[in-house]
């Protein structure tokens, strides 16, 4: 790691428990500014429940409990004064299936905007337009802001996801097996797509896909039965592993 | 002409038309089973349906060569024609077939023409029915599988036959029952009829204030129920963590479902009455009561059906859970939460029980001015209706108000379906 990285989220000691299973012990890991993060390992490890972490969305489970910080700009998430709402503005999520709201184009990218308080229709426009273009599904849709979200394909449905969470400015993104759902061309679009966004955003990907992660991403985690077994360069990890676990999940001897 | 040589002529004959392959014979002994078995079930309905025995001697007859009939050609369908691993379930078959040939003339014809009394013959009579219902259903069923040559497209055709069969049974007393009550109401039914006082005991005049009592009685308990039991509902669904205290006021809301509805009628004679009088109000209140639970628990069902996943997406942008349950979890959810109201209200509008201690009165309430008036209602007007048949001449506006009744509730069921289809939203 040079030093022009700069660390956007620091995940420190992290320990979660769903009731009174432990899903991740003592992860310590940090998250590079204007880099792609991978995580992987295999099924169950822990990956989802990591990466939700860096939004809190695991406050909305039951009986889930977090010990552990996780540091965003000098501020611990997991204070008792952080604002949940405020913290979820700044990290965006892309989920797994496509989510679209049964709403407009229009709207499900509006929405983010609309619930913090941007009422001036101008400004809305040039959000929705702004966001469509990054997520490269302008040329697509800009004929159609007005049909329903649920009438377009899987991997049109997972763009408008990634708009949607452009659209509030977030300065991280998350994407949770973003492509788990989609074909290879669409998986492509995506892949293209995320190697844009690292310019002004930093992203945490999870995937299953070994060439998905060397190819997109700068930076990977390697998981295994909710620990971090290694991390470092994406390149490092992949091509000269320092744990005998990590090589053998990379060369498809197990998971 | 010579006896062997005729007998060996049909002997191969025969011998010919059971080959394995004789596509043509099969199918007619199919179908000719199929239509005999189809025409048991049919008598036997028929008898219950007509409220006639069929102990009568000709029909025994009848029936019992009918069901040999049967057993022989599916003896010949499946073990001439087919695999032996049907052989099991057509030998149950044919016995059951048997003992019902010989079961029929056992019973002695004591039992004649007449319609329901209580007493022991209608069990009988009713048993001998059933077992010729079924035992025509499922000969009928298991005719169809040699048709199809067992593939698995004969168990489909067996099972949709039997299904048909069945939702035809449903149907028959739905439609009875609505095809009388048209056929004798339509009569009465008449501009007079509709915008009238009651006079003469109900055997003259209309049903106005009963309309208009009614109407206003389910505008009132949608204004109180519908706010209340979507707030329930979005509670429980969305708020309350899933502890014992929801499990203990989900299964308050089923006992208040499961309560009599002559029960929420003492209820409010009891704690409603004494406060507000045999009013408009007292009634609103106590239909609240009967419905809140249908609301509720369709509410709550139609917020069930939104995916988890659109509210993570809602939080994953900064929306706060109110502002996720009003934007991304109600307007999907709402067609299902009005479908379930309007279901609600529409079970309320032909109660009476819970009215008739509480808000009704049968002549002379007139169009009420204030909810502290007391109204007249459709059902209880019709209850009212049916204890003068005999001493007044009120059939014809019995009927009339029946119909009109039916009307209302049906038409509240479609405008439920209606919505439901029309505002459904696909994930
Ligand atoms: N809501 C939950 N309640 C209880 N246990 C959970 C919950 N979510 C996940 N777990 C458990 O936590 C562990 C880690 O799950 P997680 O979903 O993070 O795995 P993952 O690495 O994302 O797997 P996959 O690759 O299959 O998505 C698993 O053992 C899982 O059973
Ligand atoms: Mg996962």
């Amino acid at each position: 790691m040079t030093s022009k990285n700069k660390i956007k989220m620091d995940i420190r000691n992290l320990n979660l428990w769903y009731d009174k299973s432990q899903a991740l012990y003592d992860i310590t890991v940090p998250v590079l500014e204007n880099k792609v993060t991978a995580i992987i390992g295999p099924s169950g490890c822990g990956k989802s429940t990591l990466i939700r972490c860096l939004n809190r969305m695991n406050d909305i489970i039951n009986k889930c409990r977090i010990e552990g910080s996780v540091i965003m700009d000098d501020v611990d998430i997991y204070e008792k004064k952080t604002d949940v709402v405020e913290i979820r503005k700044k990290v965006g999520m892309v989920f797994q299936k496509p989510n679209p709201f049964p709403k407009s184009i229009y709207e499900n990218i509006a929405y983010g905007c609309r619930i913090a308080g941007i009422r001036n229709k101008k400004k809305l426009d040039e959000i929705v337009e702004n966001s469509l273009k990054e997520a490269a599904l302008w040329d697509e849709v800009s004929d159609r802001l007005d049909d329903s979200a649920m009438g377009f394909s899987g991997g049109q449905q997972q763009r408008l996801c990634i708009a949607r969470a452009l659209a509030i400015n977030p300065d991280v993104v998350l994407m949770d097996e973003p492509c788990s759902a989609l074909d290879p061309i669409a998986t492509a679009k995506i892949e293209e797509l995320i190697r844009e966004l690292v310019k002004n955003y930093t992203v945490v990907i999870v995937t299953h896909n070994m060439q998905q992660a060397a190819r997109v991403s700068n930076y990977t985690a390697y998981m295994y039965l909710g620990k971090l077994i290694e991390y470092g360069g994406t390149k490092q990890i992949f091509e000269n592993p320092k744990e005998e676990s990590t090589e053998n999940y990379i060369t498809g001897r197990f998971g | 002409m010579d006896l062997r040589k005729s007998y060996s002529y049909f002997k191969d004959f025969f011998k010919e038309l059971l080959k394995r392959d004789n596509w043509e014979f099969k199918k007619i002994m199919c179908i000719v089973s199929i239509v005999f078995s189809s025409l048991v079930a049919i008598i036997g309905f028929a008898s219950v349906a007509m409220s006639v025995y069929i102990g009568d001697i000709f029909l025994r007859f009848l029936l019992g060569t009918i069901a040999i009939l049967i057993s022989i050609l599916l003896f010949y369908s499946y073990i001439k024609l087919h695999k032996k691993k049907e052989l099991a379930s057509l030998i149950v078959f044919v016995v059951i077939v048997f003992l019902l040939a010989y079961y029929m003339p056992l019973f002695p014809p004591q039992y004649e023409l007449k319609a329901y009394d209580v007493d022991a013959s209608i069990l009988k009579f009713m048993i001998t029915s059933f077992i010729l219902i079924i035992v025509g259903i499922l000969g009928a069923s298991f005719s169809m599988k040699p048709l199809y040559n067992f593939t698995s497209k004969s168990s489909q055709a067996s099972a949709y036959y039997v299904l048909t069969v069945a939702i035809l049974l449903i149907l028959y007393p739905l439609v009875v029952i609505v095809s009388s009550i048209v056929s004798n109401g339509i009569g009465g039914i008449s501009w007079e009829f509709l915008t009238q006082d009651v006079s003469r005991h109900g055997s003259k005049g209309g049903v106005f204030p009963a309309i208009v009592g009614t109407l206003l009685l389910l505008m009132g308990t949608v204004f109180i129920a519908l706010p209340l039991g979507i707030g329930s509902a979005i509670y429980l669904q969305e708020y309350a963590k899933k502890g014992k205290i929801v499990r203990v006021i989900r299964i308050g809301v089923d006992v208040l479902q499961g309560i009599p509805s002559i029960v929420h009628g003492l209820f409010g004679l009891a704690f409603f009455v004494p406060i507000f009088g045999i009013s408009l109000l007292s009634g609103i209140l106590i239909m609240s009561f009967l419905t809140l639970p249908i609301i509720i628990r369709s509410s709550e069902e139609a917020l069930k059906s939104v995916p988890q996943s659109l509210r993570e997406g809602s939080y994953a942008v900064g929306a706060t859970r109110w502002q996720t349950i009003q934007r991304v979890v109600l307007p999907p959810a709402l067609p299902g939460i009005i479908t379930g109201t309007v279901l609600g209200v529409g079970r309320a509008a032909g109660e009476t029980a819970p009215i008739m201690f509480t808000a009704v009165v049968f002549m002379g309430a007139g169009t009420p001015t204030s909810i502290f008036d007391p109204i007249q209602a459709l059902p209880y007007h019709l209850l009212e209706l049916t204890r003068y048949i005999g001493a007044y001449p009120v059939d014809q506006n019995a009927w009339a108000t029946a119909l009109l009744l039916l009307s209302i509730v049906l038409g509240m069921n479609a405008i439920a379906i209606i919505i439901r289809e029309k505002y459904r939203v696909e994930f």
